[in-house]
């Protein structure tokens, strides 16, 4: 089993920086930016509305969905593209930057002693220490469902 | 999650379908949508028409106010309410009444397939979904679709200055408390003294046979 690893534009963590983590599975396609068109009332983490393969898709700030302050906005020129688990049709595309990295399972790197760090923490499915940084697994299918929507 | 997309079903539709139409419109820099049988009619917007009091406005449509909305000034952009230049009014029906929105620009009407128009995502909550709940994507670019009826923007029209001190009065709860305490004690001392007489003239009855 593959996984993507990408760094989240914030500051680092007790000098470590921060990485989200996802199945290969869960990552249907990686893109340039495309124009995002704003949706007013909306959180700040969500930053619009793109249509891709005749779908109108969320694009959010993995980093401020989670509390973080995000940085270096300018560079999160890409799009990844991810779906909910178990079939599910919600879909959104997460900014990020360059970086982007896959790796195969197993990884070596041990459940993290604390996510009292992680503002939001309740959406966040586990955090492992790693030799890089923090491996943050967040739980995508209540993030996309809207259920923890702020 | 099933009930919305069972709504979607029913309010998207399949592409058999009847056209919708759809007016577009613009304001504050962004592209919106409305259909066209909510809306009542289109004016240019004309500064001495429209009237404020305090954070509500109405526009004076036919010698009636109407409750006013500056779509750019709810959005975040700044008032435009003094520059009403090249402005429109669209008088739309918000749960069976009438309400005056201000845009920058109406654009046109088209024609589209019911499946043209998608439920905004579920990770779009609140007020976003309420006054947005569905969007078009028209060549090549996103409206968002405008459910008048969400905006709960309807608010009593501008009143007169002291017609609007007492419908402030009538509506205050404490004060219809007030009238309504008073109301049952009367009526409480009312019935005790009919009481009182009915057990009197009984004692009475009951003395004069004896």
């Amino acid at each position: 089993m593959k996984v993507i690893i990408f760094p989240a534009s914030t500051q680092t963590v007790f000098g470590e920086k921060i990485y989200f983590v996802f199945s290969v599975r869960q990552v249907e396609d990686i893109i340039r930016e495309i124009p995002v068109s704003p949706v007013p009332f909306s959180p700040r983490y969500l930053k619009g509305i793109v249509r891709w393969r005749d779908c109108i898709i969320p694009v959010i700030s993995m980093e401020e969905c989670l509390g973080f302050d995000m940085l270096n906005v300018e560079n999160a020129n890409r799009l990844l593209t991810v779906r909910g688990g178990d079939g599910k049709k919600e879909r959104a595309m997460i900014k990020t930057g360059s970086g982007l990295r896959m790796l195969s399972l197993p990884i070596p790197c041990t459940p993290a002693a604390s996510s009292e760090w992680i503002p939001e923490k309740h959406l966040v499915s586990g955090v492992y220490e790693w030799e890089e940084g923090f491996l943050i697994c967040v739980r995508i299918d209540d993030i996309l469902s809207g259920t923890y929507s702020q | 999650m099933a009930d919305r997309k069972d709504a979607e079903k029913v309010s998207c539709g399949n592409k058999g379908d009847r056209m919708k139409e759809i007016l577009l419109f613009t304001a504050g820099g962004k592209h919106f949508g409305l259909e066209l049988p909510m809306l009542r009619s289109i004016h240019r917007a004309m500064p001495s028409m429209i009237r404020h009091d305090g954070h509500d406005a109405a526009y004076m449509i036919n010698d009636e106010n109407v409750p006013l909305c500056d779509f750019s000034e709810v959005l975040g952009e700044k008032s435009m309410s003094e520059n009403t230049v090249g402005k429109k009014i669209m008088i739309v029906s918000v749960c069976d009444r009438a309400m005056a929105l201000m845009v920058d620009r109406i654009d046109r009407v088209v024609s589209v397939r019911p499946d043209q128009i998608e439920l905004l995502p579920l990770i779009f909550k609140g007020k976003a979904t309420q006054w947005f709940p569905k969007v078009l994507w028209y060549e090549e670019r996103p409206f968002l679709l405008l459910n008048p009826d969400g905006m709960g923007y309807v608010r009593h029209p501008v009143l007169p200055d002291g017609l609007e001190l007492m419908m402030n009065q009538i509506v205050r709860k404490d004060a219809v408390a007030d009238i309504m305490v008073r109301g049952l004690s009367q009526a409480l001392k009312n019935s005790v003294v009919h009481g009182v007489d009915r057990i009197r003239e009984i004692l009475e009855g009951h003395g004069k046979k004896a």
